[in-house]
């Protein structure tokens, strides 16, 4: 579903953003990106949607290969995938349903259909009876399955979610996560970037640490904060231990 | 996506954009409304202005004025002098009472100086009509020159001369006239741009959120074209009320200038070149408005 090779990205004026890095994500998976700030969780994410060009390597995503995607087709690569952000980003002016048929909509659906499509989604994320509300007359929380509503609104394969519960408390990020665990049970692919250990530790799955830019670890770990990761034979092993 | 949707999506979009922005759209509208009004009065007074002169010059006749002293026998080769180039279609005399005649028609409230004294006021006259498509040039000024050396001419007044002088007038008056016209245009163009680019920035959000969800380059620009468009046309019916209105309260009983620039008011093409132009100054400056972000691919903080 989602394969990297060698993929390395520098910022103008910083360090290494990501260097040589090299993983694949099989379809209906469930993976954590994880490692400290500025470990370039955030720049994997927008490589895979093509928000960002990598210096070198390829990405694959659906069997298209993103590095050399023509500009132009690049809106319908991301019509199969969901993003989430941690500061949710809707449109305050725009009422839930507004917000969440964007796609529906820029896809030439009737009212209907959004409103058919919009309904089931907000129903996935327990929002159904918030159709016409406002994202300032939500909650932290229900803003956040708004966000999640609008990135499943077309069924993509694959959601990306970057530090979703960043803004959130530990009962509303537990809710955030056990839907995201929803969405992955009925086939999509999950990849979730967060820097908080608590997250792994609740729900457990595939492990990738990254820091300063270099895939230091991938490993399958158990729910529970007791159980140890088991990364597998990749150099800088020790950072991963240290960071956990 | 259906071509159709995607317009009607577009319309929908730019009409509540205007709406939502009203106060800067209405800057906008303002300006090319103005630049277009002075465009389009320029335009209208250029051809009235131009009109009278081409008629003036369609009309050119010469006339020779006779001295009292003049025999028979010189008037009779003047008048063959003058009817012989191909651009005369003919040759008439006017008699001093004929002239005078003439002058009291013309200036009714002025007749009584026509007939004060005794001597006649009005000399004796041989007027050449003169077909202005069949003038050469040399040749007209060439025989001018000989009429005002023949002894039977007291004085040779020639139209054509000011008339020249008129037409180079009315084309300085239009280089100046194009010239300014050009620059309101683009100056009407440039507010336009910077005022979708003002609205472009408040709606940056939604714009990142369509690209990341999916939406096309074309789907996404659509609406401030649209928007451009709207407000482009606003302002040329706001001009073109202008121009109709504004001919409609100049007063009825006109100056001579008045009667020089304002005989016939805006033609239809005319108004329909105003309402073009602001189609095309409002699209104008929403493709300038979203130009410079064309090779910017990163639009998500």
């Amino acid at each position: 579903m989602i394969q990297l090779w060698n993929v390395s990205k520098k910022y103008r004026s910083g360090p290494v953003a990501l260097g040589e890095v090299s993983f694949s994500v099989a379809r209906g998976e469930f993976l954590f990106l994880t490692g400290p700030s500025g470990a370039g969780k955030t720049t994997l994410l927008k490589l895979i949607y093509r928000e960002e060009l990598p210096d070198s390597g390829q990405i694959l995503v659906n069997g298209r290969n993103v590095t050399s995607l023509p500009r132009r087709k690049v809106p319908y690569l991301r019509r199969s995938i969901g993003v989430v952000f941690q500061s949710f980003r809707l449109i305050p002016r725009k009422t839930v349903f507004e917000n969440v048929t964007y796609l529906p909509r820029i896809l030439g659906m009737s009212r209907e259909e959004q409103q058919r499509m919009c309904e089931r989604a907000l129903r996935r994320v327990g929002l159904a009876h918030r159709l016409n509300a406002y994202p300032r007359q939500l909650s932290g929380g229900e803003q956040q399955r708004v966000t999640l509503a609008r990135a499943l609104v077309c069924d993509p394969r694959i959601i990306l979610a970057d530090e979703p519960t960043g803004n959130l408390d530990p009962e509303l990020s537990n809710e955030i996560l056990a839907l995201l665990r929803e969405i992955h049970a009925q086939g999509t692919t999950v990849v979730v970037a967060t820097h908080d250990r608590s997250i792994i530790e609740s729900i457990g799955g595939r492990v990738l640490l990254l820091h300063r830019g270099r895939l230091v670890a991938d490993a399958e770990r158990e729910a529970g904060p007791e159980a140890m990761p088991r990364p597998a034979p990749l150099p800088f092993k020790a950072d991963f231990r240290r960071a956990h | 996506m259906r071509l159709w949707k995607a317009f009607a999506y577009f319309v929908a979009e730019a009409w509540q954009s205007l709406w939502r922005s009203w106060k800067v759209s209405l800057v906008a509208v303002v300006t090319i409304g103005v630049s277009l009004f002075l465009c389009g009065a320029f335009l209208v007074t250029f051809r009235n202005l131009s009109r009278t002169v081409s008629q003036w010059r369609d009309d050119v006749a010469v006339v020779v004025y006779l001295p009292r002293e003049a025999t028979p026998a010189e008037v009779e080769d003047l008048r063959f002098v003058l009817g012989a180039p191909v651009w005369v279609q003919g040759v008439v005399e006017v008699s001093t009472a004929d002239a005078a005649h003439r002058f009291e028609a013309t200036f009714p409230g002025l007749a009584e100086l026509a007939r004060v004294g005794e001597e006649e006021l009005f000399p004796a006259s041989l007027e050449a009509t003169v077909d202005p498509r069949r003038i050469d040039d040399a040749q007209f000024e060439e025989w001018i020159a000989g009429l005002r050396l023949h002894p039977a001419a007291l004085l040779v007044d020639a139209d054509r001369e000011w008339l020249d002088q008129l037409a180079a007038a009315v084309r300085l008056v239009r280089a100046g006239g194009i010239a300014l016209g050009a620059v309101l245009v683009a100056a009407a163009a440039l507010t336009t741009s910077s005022i979708l680019r003002l609205i472009a920035h408040a709606h940056r959000e939604e714009i990142a959120i369509m690209r990341l969800v999916g939406a096309t380059e074309f789907y996404i620009r659509g609406p401030f074209y649209f928007e451009g468009l709207f407000q482009g046309v606003a302002g040329a019916l706001l001009a073109i009320a202008g121009m109709v209105l504004g001919f409609r309260a100049l007063p009825d009983e006109g100056s001579l200038v008045a009667s020089l620039l304002f005989s016939e008011p805006a033609r239809l093409a005319e108004l329909g070149w105003v309402l073009g132009s602001g189609a095309l100054i409002g699209t104008a400056g929403a493709v300038l408005s979203l130009r410079r972000e064309r090779g910017e691919p990163q639009v998500i903080e």
